[in-house]
């Protein structure tokens, strides 16, 4: 087993861990790869890194700490938020844009093929006002 | 002299051989393995899992205190405090009143045949 794969076992471990003795731990089973047989190098990593990410699991988040450090510290709870978040905005969105299809506004009815607003002069022509209905006679 | 706060439950023997070899000298990582592999004779390997679990448990109790390296060529060094020395010995006698007992124990017992 190369160094590579050990340095991959080690994402086994909590990162705060890692990041304390992952170097350290990645030279001594360097060194250790001589004298010892690899599955017991394996084992002991790995039960090891059970038992560092129980204790981590189970170790309190300190009190007083700002929220950005506990969702930085618990990466599961923050993925967990995110994924409750978009899951009701995605219902809310089903939701809403459900049943039939609302009557336009009468202020939309604009000719189709008037791709922009016309002049104020054709106003009259061409649209509907509901608020102020045209004097003249349309053509 | 007793470690502060409770009494301290009976350390495993990789922890044991650990505190051990750190009482002679202050060792780094692989050191520690070549010293408890030495002072067992062999009959104890521990690896970097055990080792470093212990030590993190160490440090988390004030047992055990890391020396940072000056230069990058140097290797993170790790030494027994007042408290680790205190929770040692503490470990040792609890052993030797241990052996005394069974010492004792095995003397004054006669083989099954004599009696």
């Amino acid at each position: 087993m190369t160094g590579k794969f050990y340095r991959r076992v080690l994402l086994l471990y909590p990162e705060p861990f890692r990041h304390e003795f992952g170097d350290e731990m990645l030279s001594v089973l360097e060194e250790c790869r001589k004298a010892h047989a690899s599955w017991r190098l394996l084992a002991d990593v790995v039960l090891s890194a059970a038992r560092q990410q129980l204790r981590y699991l189970l170790t309190p988040a300190p009190k007083g700490a700002p929220l950005y450090a506990e969702i930085a510290s618990s990466l599961d709870l923050a993925r967990m938020l995110a994924t409750a978040v978009f899951a009701a905005s995605l219902v809310f969105g089903l939701w809403s844009g459900s049943g039939k299809p609302k009557a336009p506004e009468p202020w939309t009815l604009i000719r189709p093929e008037r791709r922009f607003w016309p002049a104020v002069g054709e106003c009259r022509k061409y649209c509907f006002y509901p608020y102020a209905a045209p004097t003249e006679p349309r053509p | 002299m007793l470690p502060k706060g409770k009494t301290p439950s009976p350390l495993s023997p990789a922890a044991l051989q650990i505190l051990a070899a750190l009482a002679v000298e202050d060792l780094h990582g692989y050191g520690i393995v070549q010293a408890v592999a030495a002072q067992s004779q062999g009959r104890i390997r521990i690896g970097p899992g055990t080792l470093y679990d212990n030590l993190k448990r160490f440090m988390e109790q004030g047992w055990v205190r890391d020396l940072q390296p000056v230069s990058d060529n140097e290797k993170r060094l790790y030494r027994l405090t007042a408290a680790g020395k205190a929770a040692l010995a503490y470990e040792i006698s609890r052993l030797d009143d241990l052996v005394r007992q069974t010492k004792r124990y095995l003397q004054g017992m006669k083989p099954r045949s004599a009696e």
